[in-house]
């Protein structure tokens, strides 16, 4: 009994989370890089995951790392493995606002209407972006609607007929890609990116918190279609810079909010 | 009778545990099994090992059998290199006292966290990185490092840097 009382003096010590003191010496460095992935599990990667890695060089280096990746790999040996996905829709489902998916080079990946509602940064897992194919069949409107904020880069997106990348709100950032429209009699119809994105500008202040509708395109090749985006809403191309090549065309734009 | 286990921590204190209880630490279950009862844990202070002495008397005392269902699940789980997500204890009491448990200054909960790790205690170590994390949860990176101590490493250049690579996901940035 005596054993007993002396057990619960030493277990309870209540202090305060943020106090540190002078008697122990372990702090948070004392952790093993496996223990700190642990905990950085249980964080959500919006705002959380953002904010720790913002800490040190080493949590960042742990906070950004690929283990935390969801990834899609078409021939899945282990199907029971947590994290890993035989498609890219079953991944978008699993995934947590902010989470990144890889994807994993290969050229027959499938892509038809996928709906991305929440922020989601998607990535080719080649070295180049041709290594990594998704193809949008006839029969789709498009490969990916996106209605949230999201990024996606050093990917191929093809379609035979449609739209390779649909952005109805949210900003979306489209880095070191390819989006192709297949050629066919019919590819007027295609557009490699089309936006419906309007806000209304009435209540522009007051939407603050939802930020502005915007596309940012950068080092992408973009090939076929009628024309390389189309704006329905009331975006529209800024900022266009071209270099006109003999056999192509170096174009840098975005596309934001008609300035008033 | 229930067969006792000796745990002898790094400053020299003896703690005579129930078999039961000194299992629910995967590595003291192995060295048991091919060598004597009385375990050395140089690494070990006496104070943190009374911690999670009580912890395993706690959790035996509930599972009545400490073994089976949670190893095999554990072991798959510790082998997979992406992401692992925590297994909630089920008894509402059980969780009840896990929260008192941890009710701890961060350098305790460190201390218990690398002790459980290296007795291999997964639900401890769970519980207590889970704690961890509710504790980052929420704050900003200044905060997180005033809170633990941590010093910032990045240059000005490297911060904003880091801060524009991700503002991507952030609408309001």
């Amino acid at each position: 009994m005596a054993k007993r009382t002396r057990m619960e003096l030493a277990a309870v010590t209540l202090a305060p989370a943020s106090y540190s003191p002078s008697v122990s010496s372990s702090t948070i460095h004392s952790l093993d890089d496996g223990c700190l992935t642990h905990v950085f599990s249980f964080l959500m990667p919006i705002p959380d995951r953002y904010s720790i890695a913002l800490v040190c060089h080493r949590w960042r280096y742990l906070a950004c790392h690929p283990r935390l990746w969801l990834r899609v790999e078409r021939s899945t040996k282990n199907t029971s493995e947590p994290g890993v996905f035989p498609n890219l829709q079953d991944a978008i489902s699993a995934a947590r606002p902010g989470d990144t998916i890889l994807i994993s080079p290969c050229r027959d990946h499938i892509a038809c209407n996928i709906q991305i509602k929440k922020p989601l940064c998607l990535i080719g897992g080649g070295e180049l972006p041709d290594d990594t194919v998704l193809t949008c069949s006839r029969g789709s409107e498009s490969a990916l609607e996106f209605l949230s904020t999201c990024k996606i880069t050093n990917l191929t997106i093809r379609t035979e007929l449609g739209y390779c990348l649909l952005h109805r709100s949210g900003r979306l950032t489209i880095e070191g890609c390819i989006l192709q429209c297949e050629e066919n009699p019919l590819d007027y119809l295609s557009f490699p990116i089309i936006s419906t994105a309007t806000v209304p500008n009435a209540f522009r202040q007051s939407l603050k918190e939802h930020g502005s509708d915007s596309i940012t395109v950068a080092q992408t090749r973009i090939e076929g279609g009628a024309k390389a985006v189309f704006t329905s809403g009331n975006l529209t191309l800024q900022r266009v810079r071209a270099i006109y090549m003999r056999t192509c065309i170096f174009f840098w734009f975005e596309v934001g909010e008609q300035e008033l | 009778m229930a067969k006792m286990i000796k745990l002898v921590s790094g400053d020299g204190a003896e703690f005579e545990v129930e078999e039961e209880v000194a299992f629910q630490s995967k590595i003291i279950k192995d060295i048991v099994a091919d060598a004597d009862d009385v375990i050395p844990l140089p690494t070990v202070s006496s104070k943190v090992l009374i911690q999670v002495i009580e912890y395993c008397r706690k959790h035996a005392a509930v599972n009545s059998f400490p073994l089976s269902p949670s190893s095999s699940a554990a072991a798959a789980a510790s082998s997979s290199s992406s992401i692992s997500y925590s297994k909630p204890v089920s008894d509402p009491a059980l969780r009840a006292w896990d929260n008192e448990f941890v009710k701890l200054n961060n350098s305790s909960l460190f201390d218990i966290v690398i002790a459980a790790n290296y007795l291999d205690i997964e639900e401890l170590v769970d519980l207590v990185l889970e704690t961890v994390a509710d504790r980052i949860k929420g704050k900003q990176a200044q905060e997180i490092r005033r809170q633990f101590n941590i010093e910032n490493d990045f240059t000005p250049e490297e911060e904003e840097a880091l801060r524009r690579e991700n503002s991507w996901a952030f609408q309001n940035n």
